[in-house]
Formats: structure tokens, sequence, C-alpha cells
């Protein structure tokens, strides 16, 4: 089915409250995100937003929620420039509700506020492949106790994309990320594990070519006890791309008996591409298990050596070493979209 | 060695100084300081140069809180009445002795050392140094002497190279009012077979410590320096801001080991940082216990091809403790390679972090790098912060760091009961294995004393 948002039949405080923010808008400075050595110098580029789109949701077992004016308040969070530029020109919501064994696809206009609430075993895609100069998502996911949710995420072919994942998990979540975007890429993908028992499966792929920059901060905060988390960040960066990767697990005082577990893996192809990785841990309490690491590299000597020995060029062998260290996480993860991979792969077989 | 006890650190002596500047910055300040060093005018003149910067640089708006901190209440300069650089140990006042007697530095010196020098408050009180050493060229000596015996060396390499005053507002600070330190050169090619040791203890109240340790190991010379440091219990806060700069030359090693130990009104914002050339190595052994705020990040620059750095860190925090140490990495020339080991306990609520950093510049092929961080928490209310940031360009290094934190397993207490061990002792156990890696690298008697402390600081700390 097709969610239409015709601006015209707008409610009065909507519009109202979209001109403020385009006055607040335009008054505030973009906040510069640094690393430690890199700093995201690339601005967004701000274009003209159509007025009328259309958020494709397709599949089984859901239910879409006319929104009225107290959820969409509800959205309104603003922290930057980016949140008030969304604010002052979203044109698309879709509140969602999951029931057992559901399974939706999401293509979402471009710039758009989604909300789904899961139960039960439920399979989510969002899948963003319009052309567009920009796209901004907020996101907000609410898993329920005793639900098993898969999400994954795609965006590409756009030029600048902003995207916030808030998820609130009583249940489990398996949370796949991966932005391909074409210029600069900023994901905040915030988790709280609510429930005793709530787990978090996160993994976001990030590959960046050419001259993008991308920023990706990944927070995952244990709220109750016998909580697991695992985050996994693995991303390729070649030509002249840069990458901030953050990443933090926040065990609170009352977490006992929780498990964290952290991994950020970079692999650097050419002279001028840089990366940042910053994982961060922060434990309030010492009945816990706790583990973080993260490598940046380059590509194994020995691995090319073995390849290229073997008659493959430098080239095709790069692309298979590439492949596989991205392969095993596509390949375990059954619910992401065979669409999905093949983007991924796409970004570095041709 | 003697059961060791907090009484022999938290002791103080009556303070007994011939001055005492009145507390807080300013220029008039730094010119009693410089005035009653006898100081060369570039040395006094360098001084009010950091002040000005000092004025100038924020205080860092990142970890620790540093409120309760405050600067208008610090006496920057205080003299104990006693002789400099007593040359032998006779000629040191007897409550001075006294307390370095209880540290058992004289022993210490008499089995181990090559020289000693002890820092109490802002004067040197006692230095030795063997003469077949000082026959060979090495300088050993108080570092406000070293100003004026040796001001070419000085001016050469004190806090323009390594260390500048513009890095953050304490090492501004310090440079501002340095009082007393190290100074060591070792002449190319020799290498001291026994390590160097140097004891700072701060005794006044609302006192400052701002020792300077410079360290040269000329090209192809090795040398291993402890410092060891220590103050009574006062009620209101103290400020230890030293600086320590050490150049390593070409295929050099220099081994610095410190032990710190300040008491826990401390306030240790501490300056660490090396520059090793080609084929050089520098050791870092760091061990934190004292104080209520550390803000410590040795730091190694390595610009010489095949440079090494290798840093083991410790820290304890305790009760209304923050250790916030951690090491940063340069590599900056081909093959360069960094190794860190850091190892923390909390406990009672104490807050350790780990705040490192590693940067591999664009010429640093085949550079490596490998971070290794464990934290230990006694009680659910203690905290752990990891928080490494790394800095690769290009593809031409490999950098890892990894990080695991965790309690006292019960099943390994239960295990070394059934052993027959008490609870107490198992958890001795425990802790002497997780510090091993510190412990085994440093010198006996340090081992000896800093396992000991450590035991003692985690006394009840299974329940």
């Amino acid at each position: 089915m097709e969610i239409t948002y015709n601006l015209l039949k707008e409610d009065p405080y909507i519009t109202k409250s979209r001109e403020d923010s385009l006055k607040l808008f335009n008054k505030t400075e973009f906040n510069k995100i640094h690393g430690l050595g890199i700093s995201i110098t690339k601005e967004f580029n701000f274009p003209k937003i159509k007025t009328n789109s259309k958020i494709e949701v397709s599949g089984n077992g859901f239910e879409v929620i006319e929104p009225n004016i107290e959820i969409i308040k509800s959205f309104y969070d603003e922290k930057d420039k980016l949140d008030l530029f969304h604010k002052a020109n979203w044109n698309g919501i879709a509140l969602i509700k999951l029931k057992n064994n559901s399974n939706v696809l999401i293509k979402p206009s471009e710039i758009n506020y989604i909300s789904i609430d899961a139960e039960g075993k439920s399979n989510i895609i969002f899948y963003s492949d319009k052309q567009s100069e920009y796209k901004s998502y907020i996101i907000k996911l609410n898993i329920s106790n005793n639900s098993e949710v898969n999400f994954a995420y795609l965006n590409k072919n756009s030029n600048n994309s902003y995207t916030r994942i808030y998820s609130d998990v009583k249940g489990k979540l398996n949370l796949f990320f991966s932005d391909l975007d074409n210029g600069l890429s900023i994901s905040k993908i915030n988790s709280k594990l609510l429930d005793d028992g709530a787990e978090l499966k996160q993994i976001n792929i990030l590959y960046g070519d050419k001259d993008n920059q991308i920023y990706n901060n990944s927070i995952v905060l244990h709220e109750n006890k016998n909580t697991r988390s695992n985050l996994i960040v693995r991303g390729v960066i070649t030509d002249e791309s840069k990458a901030i990767i953050k990443g933090l697990v926040h065990i609170k005082k009352n977490a006992i008996k929780s498990k964290g577990f952290q991994k950020e893996d970079i692999i650097l192809l050419g002279d001028k591409a840089e990366a940042d990785p910053i994982p961060e841990l922060h434990i309030d309490t010492n009945d816990v298990e706790c583990k973080h690491g993260a490598t940046v590299g380059r590509i194994d000597k020995k691995k090319l050596f073995y390849l290229t020995s073997r008659g493959i060029s430098e080239k095709d062998a790069k692309k298979l070493i590439v492949s596989g260290f991205f392969d095993s996480l596509l390949n375990e993860n059954s619910f992401v979209s065979n669409e999905i991979i093949n983007n991924i792969r796409c970004k570095y077989e041709y | 060695m003697e059961t060791l006890n907090r009484e022999i650190f938290d002791h103080k002596n009556k303070e007994n100084l011939v001055l005492k500047t009145l507390p807080g910055l300013s220029d008039d300040v730094i010119k009693i300081i410089s005035e009653d060093k006898k100081e060369p005018e570039w040395m006094k003149q360098r001084r009010l140069e950091a002040l000005k910067i000092f004025k100038k640089l924020k205080m860092p708006d990142w970890g620790p809180s540093l409120k309760n901190l405050d600067l208008n209440k610090i006496i920057f300069y205080t003299k104990p009445n006693l002789k400099q650089n007593a040359k032998s140990w006779d000629e040191v006042p007897e409550d001075v002795k006294k307390t370095f007697e209880r540290l058992g530095i004289p022993q210490a010196e008499r089995e181990y050392l090559a020289g000693v020098g002890s820092q109490y408050d802002s004067i040197n009180a006692y230095h030795k140094l063997k003469e077949e050493w000082e026959k060979k060229g090495v300088i050993f000596e108080d570092f406000d002497e070293a100003v004026k015996k040796y001001p070419e060396l000085v001016q050469k390499y004190y806090m323009n190279k390594c260390v500048s005053p513009n890095l953050h507002k304490f090492a501004a600070l310090h440079a501002a009012v340095t009082s007393s330190g190290t100074f060591i050169y070792i002449p190319k090619g020799v290498k001291v077979s026994m390590p160097l040791q140097a004891y700072f203890r701060m005794n006044a109240e609302r006192g400052g410590q701002f020792e300077h340790t410079l360290i040269v190991v000329d090209d192809g010379a090795e040398v291993s320096y402890i410092e060891g440091c220590s103050s009574p219990s006062y009620t209101s806060e103290s400020l230890h801001a030293g600086c320590v700069e050490i150049f390593v030359g070409k295929n050099a090693r220099a081994r610095y080991i410190s032990v710190e130990n300040w008491s826990k009104k401390t306030y240790n914002l501490n300056t660490k940082r090396a520059i090793v050339d080609e084929n050089g190595i520098v050791e870092w052994i760091n061990c934190n216990t004292g104080s209520c705020v550390t803000m410590l990040y040795p730091t190694s620059v390595l610009i010489g091809k095949n440079a090494k750095s290798e840093y083991i860190g410790i820290a304890f925090a305790g009760k209304d403790q923050h250790q916030d140490t951690g090491h940063k990495s340069y590599l900056l020339a081909e093959d360069t390679s960094s190794n860190v080991i850091s190892k923390s306990i909390s406990k009672d609520g104490g807050i350790t972090a780990y705040r490192g950093l590693i940067k591999i510049g664009k010429n640093a092929k085949n550079a490596k790098s490998s971070v290794q961080c464990d934290a230990l928490l006694a009680d659910e209310i203690s905290k752990s912060d990891t928080i490494p940031y790394m800095n690769v360009q290009g593809e031409n290094a490999d950098t890892s760091h990894e990080a695991t934190v965790g309690k006292i397993s019960k099943e390994k207490i239960f295990y070394l009961m059934s052993k027959g061990l008490s609870k107490e002792e198992a958890s001795k156990m425990i802790v002497s294995g997780f510090i091993e890696p510190v412990t085994k690298v440093l010198p006996i008697e340090y081992a000896v004393e800093f396992n000991k402390l450590i035991e003692m600081e985690m006394e009840g700390a299974v329940g």
C-alpha cells in the first residue's frame, strides 16, 4: 500500500512548526563533526523537497495507523541543524504496527518519520533506492517483550544522507544497517535494552569510496539485568574516503549479569583513505562480561600473494578478500534481503 | 621487607619552611621562584612566557571533574629548611631522613642503585651518582642545578621539541612554576647497567609539586630510571603537575618507571612525553595508586625508522578516586611499532578509565600497534571506562585494540578455597595474577612494595 502525505491538507500546528524550524535552521550553525584526525569537511546541500510524496509499505501482517498531532509531536526532538531541516521539510510519515509472523518491506520517500511497533516474530526491510540529492530518516523501533524482530536498513542513490534510529528493545532485535550514500553520510543509531533479558545484535556495514565521508555512531545502553548486546561494525574505506566510526556500549548500574560485546574492523585501501574508529566502553557495575575490540588494517599481503600466484589479477584478488570480509556477515543473517546483499556486493565487485 | 602500611605515606612531618609564596599565580610569584633559585635570565623569561600561555588556555572540558581544584588556593612554591643537594646521607635533616627511611630509600640505594635524587617539597634533598658513571660523562643532577651547570644542554632540550607549554593548560602551568626534578644525560654509547632513581614527596598543605624530569639518551646509549612519588594526607586539595621529557637517540634505549602514590587529596595532572629516533626504544612502566584525580597520558612520538614504544600501565581507584590514564602513540615513520598493556582495578565506587590514542601517519609504512586493556571491578558500585581513539591514514599499517572488563570470579575463588586458601588469600592471589604483567617488569623492591600496596588497598574487597 502507499501512504501519501499531502502538505496542502496539513494541520496548522504542523505548518507553524515547519516555519519556526526553518527560521531556527537558518540561524543554526552545522555542528562540525570531528574524530581524532578526521573532520567532516563536506557540507550538506539542503535542496528544496517535493511536497507530495509516497511511502510504499508492502508485505503481510501489518497495520498502518493514521497519525495524529500528538504522535507527530512525539517525533519532534531536534538536536542539531539536520534535525531542524528534517522538522521543517519532512514529507512523509508512516506508523506501522506488526503482528506475529509479519514480513514488511518499506520503501520511503526523501524525508520521513517512521515508527514501527513490533510483536512476535517479524521481518522488516527498509529499502531506500530513489534518486535524491538529500535523504533524511528518523526511525523509531519499539520491540516488545517476547518478540524477535529483524530489521534491515539500506540507503543508496543519494548524495547526502542523515539517519537516526532509536530502538527501545524489550525483546530481541537484530539490526542490520548499511548506508551506501555517494557523498556525505551521517548516521546515529541509539538502542536501549529495557527489559530483563532484552537482546540486541547489530551489524553496521560501511563502504566508502571516491571522496565519501562517513560518520557512523552507535550507542547501546544496557538498562536492565541479563541484557545482551553484540555490536559489529565492518568497513572498507578506499580511494580518498574518510570514516569516523564511533561505538559506545554502556552498562548501567542495575544491569547486572549483562553481557556486552563490540567489534570494529576496518580495512583501508589506498594511500589517501583514512579512518578514525573510537569504540567506547562504560561499565558501572561489576557483575558483567564485557569485551570490545577494534582493528584497522590493510589487506593481508600473504593472502594477496597467494591469490596472485594462482593467476588472479591483483585487483580481483583484492575484491575477493574484501568480499570474504563482508560475506560471512551477509550470509549468516538470512533476514537481510538479497536485494540489500546484492547492492552491497555491487559496491566492491565492480 | 617489613609489612607496609598506609601510615608510611600518610605520615606528615611538621612544615619547616624558609620560603612559601602566596597562594595563586602571578608574575610576582614567578619572579620570586626564579630569584630564589638564582636562575639565569632565559629561564625566568620562559617562565613568564609560559604564564601568559597558561592564562590563555582553557581548562580541559573532558574527562574527570576538576571543579574542586582551586588554583587560586594552591601554594606554588615552598622551600623546606634543609640543605640543598646533600651529597651524603649524613647531611640530610633528621625528619626528612626518617621519612625516606620509612620508604626504604637508603637500603635500596645501598643495594641496587647507581644514584638517588629525592625531591622533598620543591627542593632536591639528596643526590648521589656512583663515581664510575660520572667518569663516563653520565649526568644525573637536580634539575635546578642543571639549569645553572649545563645551560646549553638544558636550553636545547627543555620544553620546546618534546613538551611545549602550548600543549595544554597544565603543561603551561608546569613551565611557569617548574621546581627541581631530575636531569639525566647519557652520552653516546654509554650503557648504564644500574637503574637511576629519584623520589618525590610533597609535605606542605595546599602545596604543589612541579618537578621536571629531563632525560636525554644519546645515540646508542641506554638507561633505566625509576621515580617514586608520595605525599601525606591533608584535608585540602593539593596539586601535582610534573613533566617528563625523554629524548631517545638512534639505537638508544630508555626505560622509565614511575610509581605514583600521591595522597587522596592530590590532583595529579601530569605530562610525560618521549621522542624516539631510528631504532630507538622507549619503555614506560606507569603505576598509579594514589590521588583523587589522575589525568596522565604518557606519549611516545616515534619519528625514526623502526622506533619502538612499549607501555605497561596499572591504575588502582578506590573510594572517591578517578584514575584517567592511557597511552598515546604517534607512529610517524616506517616500521615503527607501539605496544600497550593496561590494567586497572576499581573498588568502593572508584572510577578507572583507559583513554588512549593511536595515530598512524601517512609515511608510517608497515607500522604496527596493539593495545590490550583489562579492567577488574571489585564491587557493584565501581566503574570502568575504555575510550581508545585511533586515526589511521593510508593502507600501510596494522592496528588493533582490545579490552575486557570483569569481576573477581566466584568460580576462581571457590577453586582456590577448595585448595585450602582463605577467601582473602584467594582474592589477593587473583589480583596479584591480574597485575603480574606489570609487577614482573618492576625492579624487585618496587614489585614487592607495589604488590603490598595493592593488597592493602584490596583489603576487604571480597565479601
